[in-house]
């Protein structure tokens, strides 16, 4: 997929990018095991081998925690950052405004208000059913604020006004939230706040192949999007004169990217700052607004951030497992200050 | 001569609303671009150059009449059909600073390529000759951000051109560029016009360089509210150019091809 011209002699920008490609790839096949073997039992890497292969571990209990709740976790943390990470790149080039995330377009939140609603409704019980219920909340949660949106884009055709109409829709979403815990039962809130807090452990062994299964089918509907994506970059009406029906194409990655935040969110809780800052950290690395490259390397990079949040989360053993939303900040923000710092010197910006 | 581009009775403005009535800006055009010529589209402030050159690029809809592209109605034609038969520059600077030239030109065969935008090499020969038919060549591997404005209004240019449409307009392209760079860019289209038998439409108040490479002349009369047009010598000669500032004190000097203060 190569929208490079002369290709016949290599150039510095074709092997940075593979560079780029080999390290992130080797940083996943070296995280993804780390995250099978360490937390609060920690289990040499031959009996993670084993205990993917043959199942016969040293200990019974090993292969239960490999196979039960580790390999899901490391598979939910790494689809969950490449999905964030995807959806927040098209929502930044669709609304052509390096501050646009699912969590500021109020995606996040409305699905946590869909949770919300039903976690609240059933007070805190557990079982299949309920947990379906809060699936279901999630997903006409944020499809809900993503069709609003979807709708105030052909009244408001400024993409910068209609980031501050996602903006208002999340404030209004987090309003409903509070007045619902208000008259919630302690039991509710409690489940709801635990939720909230993001945990990549929510994914039962049966659930994991549907979790994966939609995760990867919405990241390769994205790679669909990288020609008008690219087109996107000169603005919607230099894209109109290339032949791309821009506010088709808008309404077409506002939709993917809310599905793919609803999956997310739905399974883990509303993550914040994967998807904001991981498209910045893809630019940086691979020195490119060229989504042919860009979009593959957010993916990922955002498998890769995704697992590192992971693995910090279950660093203090047996103590317990520390949220996910306390650790995304502090790998976010430093990089976003970064930008704004440099914003002058990095050569996206200008 | 073919028209590249015509109008027959084109109404331009803004349709009715609840509150009132249709504003309707230049009226009654029947316009023609003939093919391979340079038309330079001159008019004061509000007058609706930009409004008629997104009408005739199809991006806003006519009040009445139509446009014909050759000859078929604009209407008729799909985005990526429109795509193949015109190219636009805007006045603002774009975003795509994280593109190298070369990537940015390359977008100008989007209407060509299929649906994952893959170049095929002759797609890359027509990139890289668009780049140095703007005389950009040494930079084609560079950062579209690292460009100066006038280079960058090139790029655009080269983008344009590698869209290979018969036709390219041109919304004040020279608006924000430094006076080498505006010269330069003139030249360059007038160039553009004669060896690649380019159709071209210009709006600008660049007024001196623009006459100096213009074939034709769009002229838009505010009293009428309508738009004189001919070959550039004839137009002047007939005194046109006075048309363009009724009200103000001004007057055109036809040896400098430039308007100064009445004594």
């Amino acid at each position: 997929m190569h929208l490079l011209p002369k290709p016949r002699k290599v150039k510095a920008a074709d092997s940075r990018h593979t560079i780029v490609f080999i390290a992130l790839t080797a940083m996943i096949a070296v995280l993804f095991p780390t995250m099978l073997s360490v937390g609060a039992v920690d289990i040499p890497l031959s009996e993670v081998w084993k205990a993917l292969t043959d199942g016969e571990t040293q200990r019974r209990s090993w292969f239960v925690i490999v196979t039960q709740t580790r390999f899901p976790a490391a598979c939910a943390a790494a689809f969950s950052g490449a999905a964030l990470a995807v959806a927040g790149l098209l929502l930044q080039t669709a609304f052509n405004n390096p501050l646009a995330g699912p969590s500021i377009l109020g995606v996040s939140t409305g699905s946590s208000l869909g949770v919300a609603i039903v976690m609240l409704a059933i007070g805190g019980a557990g079982g299949f059913a309920a947990h379906s219920a809060v699936l279901g909340g999630a997903l006409i949660g944020a499809i809900a604020v993503m069709i609003l949106l979807v709708a105030l884009s052909s009244l408001v055709r400024s993409a910068t006004m209609l980031l501050i109409v996602g903006i208002l829709i999340g404030y209004l979403s987090s309003s409903a939230i509070s007045l619902l815990n208000f008259f919630a039962t302690q039991e509710g809130v409690h489940s709801y706040v635990i939720w909230g807090l993001g945990n990549f452990y929510g994914i039962s062994v049966p659930e994991l192949p549907w979790f994966c299964g939609l995760t990867g089918l919405l990241l390769i509907l994205s790679l669909l999007f990288i020609k008008p994506l690219n087109a996107l970059l000169l603005g919607e009406r230099y894209a109109e004169n290339i032949g791309v029906r821009a506010v088709r194409v808008r309404n077409g990655l506002l939709l993917l990217s809310g599905a793919l935040t609803a999956v997310i969110t739905a399974w883990c809780g509303p993550i914040g700052f994967i998807g904001l800052v991981v498209p910045h950290i893809a630019r940086l690395a691979t020195g490119t607004s060229n989504h042919a490259i860009l979009l593959p390397a957010t993916i990922l990079a955002g498998a890769v951030i995704g697992l590192i949040c992971a693995v910090v989360s279950v660093l203090p053993a047996s103590h317990g497992i520390i949220p996910v939303n306390a650790i995304t900040p502090i790998i976010g923000v430093p990089v976003i200050i970064y930008i704004i710092l440099r914003r002058r010197k990095i050569f996206y910006f200008n | 001569m073919d028209a590249a581009l015509s109008t027959i009775r084109l109404s331009i403005g803004y349709p009715a609303t609840r509150s009132g009535a249709p504003l309707v800006l230049l009226s009654d055009l029947n316009l023609s671009l003939p093919e391979a010529s340079l038309t330079v589209l001159i008019g004061s402030n509000g007058i609706g150059k930009s409004t008629l050159l997104r009408t005739l690029a199809g991006t806003q809809r006519q009040l009445t009449g139509s446009v014909l592209i050759g000859a078929d109605r604009f209407e008729t034609l799909s985005v990526r059909q429109r795509a193949r038969r015109l190219a636009l520059v805007y006045t603002d600077r774009t975003g795509g600073g994280g593109l190298t030239v070369s990537e940015l030109v390359a977008l100008g065969r989007q209407p060509y390529t299929g649906f994952l935008g893959r170049l095929s090499d002759d797609d890359r020969r027509i990139v890289g000759e668009a780049i140095s038919s703007v005389g950009i060549g040494h930079k084609a591997d560079a950062y579209v951000a690292r460009l100066s404005d006038g280079e960058r209004q090139k790029v655009m240019i080269a983008r344009a051109l590698a869209q290979q449409t018969p036709i390219i307009i041109l919304d004040e392209p020279t608006s924000f560029l430094d006076v080498a760079s505006r010269l330069e860019i003139m030249r360059l289209l007038g160039d553009l016009a004669r060896s690649q038998a380019k159709t071209i439409l210009l709006s600008t108040h660049d007024i001196a360089p623009a006459l100096s490479v213009a074939d034709r002349l769009w002229i838009a009369d505010p009293v009428n509210r309508t738009i004189l047009q001919g070959p550039r010598d004839a137009l002047i000669a007939d005194g046109a150019m006075q048309l363009l500032f009724p009200d103000r004190n001004i007057e055109f000097d036809s040896r400098a091809l430039d308007f100064r203060l009445s004594r």
